[in-house]
């Protein structure tokens, strides 16, 4: 009885570690906005930042052009003005993220706009990531707290093979660690040593 | 009475692999994100886990004494 009460502790603790573990989906601070579009796609995908819903996964392509844009909501200055920023990948810890560009500029342009073209390996298809961004009015460093930041996560469309071979690994792992608390010795139908 | 266990340092290794493999799974099919805590926390919890029940052993113990050894025979060999 005992052992059964512990074996449903430990699996409410890993249901509840889990479901902590759904992504926040896309968060927007500060008076930006962003928006990408995949006209290729089939059917065509246009995401705006702002207008994602709390928990919103973006799937998008693995490969293709994206149309994207960036501006802030401010009277367009008279005098170029410093800007900074960056765009980072979360990672898991102890890594935590990973610088994927920055910008440090003077310019009087309060928004932008461009065409990326970009291909994945069909291998990184189903993962999940983290995106932040972060700009900075008023210095090129990147000092003190942003003026915007925001936050989404995407995923690469298709499924991924590796799920299949590493949940037939888990199965496997899973019976090792059953071989391995098992008793030792005749009392476990082992061998004597 | 020696106390009955397992294979601790094997059940660390199993333990540790299920972890490892399973959160690849779940990343894989998009179950948690990439920068989940559990990618680093769950192969490290089930490695600790898995050591632990192998020091228990909960599984395969016997219950009841073992039968005691039969006295041994000695014969007089004068």
């Amino acid at each position: 009885m005992r052992r059964s009460r512990a074996v449903a502790l430990a699996g409410l603790v890993l249901t509840a570690l889990v479901i902590s573990a759904v992504p926040a989906g896309a968060t927007v601070t500060g008076p930006c906005d962003g928006s990408a579009t995949w006209p290729d796609a089939k059917p065509p995908i246009e995401v705006v930042a702002s207008q994602l819903a709390p928990g919103e996964v973006v799937i998008i392509p693995l490969e293709g052009d994206v149309s994207w844009t960036g501006a802030i909501a401010i009277p367009p200055p008279s005098e170029a003005r410093d800007t900074s920023g960056n765009v980072k990948v979360k990672v898991p810890f102890p890594v935590g993220t990973i610088t994927v560009g920055t910008w440090a500029t003077s310019g009087t342009k309060v928004d932008n706009s461009g065409t990326y073209e970009y291909e994945f390996p069909s291998i990184l298809s189903g993962f999940e990531v983290t995106v932040t961004g972060e700009h900075w009015e008023g210095n090129l460093s990147q000092s003190g707290p942003p003026t915007c930041s925001g936050e989404v996560t995407l995923a690469l469309e298709g499924t991924n093979p590796i799920g299949f071979i590493a949940g037939g690994l888990t199965v496997v792992s899973i019976m090792g660690v059953y071989l391995a608390i098992r008793v030792k010795g005749p009392a476990a139908g082992g061998s004597k040593r | 009475m020696r106390k009955q266990r397992g294979r601790p340092i094997m059940a660390a290794i199993f333990g540790f692999l299920t972890g490892l493999f399973g959160v690849i799974t779940l990343m894989a099919f998009g179950i948690i994100p990439v920068d989940s805590f559990l990618v680093t926390l769950l192969p490290i919890l089930l490695m600790i886990v898995a050591f632990a029940l192998a020091m228990w052993a909960p599984i395969g113990a016997s219950r009841a004494e073992p039968p005691p050894s039969p006295p041994m025979t000695e014969y007089d060999t004068l």
